[in-house]
Formats: structure tokens, C-alpha cells, sequence
């Protein structure tokens, strides 16, 4: 599925819009890297709460990593978006609401690996770093996505900008950007599914 | 005749409209797709460290 996005979004038509022209095609790039991050967020704060419940080491350290896997979504999002930004809107960062909110929720999540690093204690780095993620995921869904659509942003999908809305409706667009969306989210876990069956090992060396 | 040709000029142009032209803007997707590419390949790089030194 991500290699259809791939190719079909190059080569599919796409309605002329003034400004973003064939950079409208960055939908299919830029715009999965959140949902996937979202996803991979989610799970992550899932697999924290099982870990608070049971206390089991492998959903601390499947939430981990997760959480990990999350931020180089996050971070090829910014960079993208920065790339597109710059093209369409003239600067790399703007202090748009929408912007400031992720760069604010890509921190938070360092933040969270800091924390682990910080804890010399495994029992309690699992614990404290739980209890830190499983706040961390409702404010970054607030500032991504509810506190930029109560204010004016440049970026689609927000406040008065009607922008996203006129070319999502587009199902030309759609054909591509939901097996997109899905094809990224699905690479994500794999990704993920990988560091989390060396992490496996690595537990089981531990323990032997 | 001359008709026939501005009804044929017309069409051509609003087919041209309906696709945005091929070179506009696209590197900056390609740009974009690089990004992507040199995300994933950072991943793997992470994996294969760990990897390696499991393998010690």
C-alpha cells in the first residue's frame, strides 16, 4: 500500500490549485507521517496503561518504543512540512498555532525519552515514564488538533481556513491519501514490531 | 473553419487546466519523498546497531 501511495501518488492527475500546483501531491507524504505518529502515539499509551496495571516489563518496553517509532514519524512530518511551508507560505516555520502545537508535542515526547534515560531504576522508570506518557497523548491531541481550530491558522483543516476541504473533497485525492494513510500507519507498527522483538532479545539475554 | 479551430484551441486549454502542468513545484515532492527515504533508512541504521550489539 505504501508502494501504491508512492507511485500513484506521482503519477496520478491532480486539480490545479494556484500556489501549491503539483506540490499538492505532498498530501500523500506529509500528511500520513501524523496519522501514523498519531497511531503509534496511541498505542504507546495503550501499552502504558497495561504496564501500570500488570507491572509486565514487555508493555514498558513495547510503549517505548512506540513512543520512539512515534517521534521519527514526528520528525519526518516537520520536516516536510517545513519543506512544503517554505515553498507555499515563504518561510520554513510560521508561529502558526498548528505548528507551534506539534513543535510543542515532538518535545514532550524527547522529553519523555529523557526521562527514561534519566532513571537509573528499571522498576521505577517503567512506572514514572507510564504515568508521564499516559498524560503526554491527550495534551498532544489537544494541541494538534483542538486548540488550532480555535484559533485563525494558515495551516489546512483549522480555524477559517477552508483550504483542506476543497482539495480533500476531491475523490481523486482521497483514492490515493486514505491507502496512504493506512499503508504509513501499517509501516509504522511494522517498524516498531521490529525494535520490539530485538528489545525481546535483549530482555531475554538479561534475564539469562 | 476558424471556428472549428478556437472550439479545438478551447478544448485543449481547459484540458489543461483540469491536470496542473507536469514540472510545477514537483521537486519540492521529491524533496519531501527524500525526507521520507532518509527518515526510514536512520531507522534501519538504529536497528542494525542494536542489532550488532546483541549480536557480541
Amino acid at each position: 500500500m505504501v508502494l501504491y501511495a508512492l507511485v500513484a501518488g506521482l503519477l496520478l492527475p491532480v486539480p490545479n490549485l494556484a500556489i501549491l500546483q503539483q506540490s499538492i501531491r505532498n498530501l500523500f507524504y506529509h500528511v500520513p507521517m501524523w496519522f501514523g505518529m498519531i497511531f503509534l502515539l496511541l498505542a504507546s499509551m495503550v501499552y502504558s496503561i497495561k504496564h501500570l496495571s500488570t507491572g509486565n516489563r514487555e508493555f514498558d518496553l513495547k510503549a517505548n518504543v512506540f513512543a520512539q517509532t512515534a517521534i521519527v514519524f514526528g520528525l519526518m512530518g516537520i520536516v516536510t512540512g517545513m519543506i512544503w511551508a517554505k515553498n507555499t507560505w515563504g518561510a520554513y516555520w510560521t508561529n502558526d498555532p498548528k505548528l507551534n502545537g506539534a513543535a510543542i508535542g515532538m518535545l514532550m515526547y524527547m522529553a519523555y525519552s529523557v526521562l527514561r534515560n534519566s532513571i537509573e531504576d528499571e522498576e521505577k522508570r517503567a512506572r514514572v515514564s507510564a504515568v508521564y506518557n499516559v498524560f503526554c497523548f491527550p495534551i498532544f491531541v489537544v494541541l494538534i488538533f483542538i486548540l488550532p481550530r480555535l484559533t485563525d491558522s494558515l495551516h489546512p483543516g483549522n480555524g477559517g481556513n477552508p483550504g483542506f476541504n476543497s482539495y480533500d473533497l476531491d475523490s481523486r485525492l482521497r483514492m490515493v491519501f486514505y491507502p496512504a494513510v493506512i499503508g504509513w500507519a501499517l509501516m509504522g507498527f511494522w517498524l516498531a514490531d521490529l525494535r520490539i522483538r530485538l528489545g525481546k532479545l535483549e530482555l531475554k539475554k538479561e534475564e539469562a | 473553419m476558424k471556428n472549428i479551430t478556437l472550439m479545438l484551441l478551447q478544448q485543449v486549454h481547459t484540458s489543461q487546466m483540469a491536470d496542473a502542468p507536469a514540472t510545477n513545484k514537483i521537486e519540492i515532492v521529491v524533496a519531501v519523498i527524500a525526507v521520507l527515504f532518509v527518515g526510514i533508512v536512520g531507522y534501519m541504521i538504529s536497528v542494525d546497531r542494536r542489532l550488532k550489539k546483541l549480536e557480541k
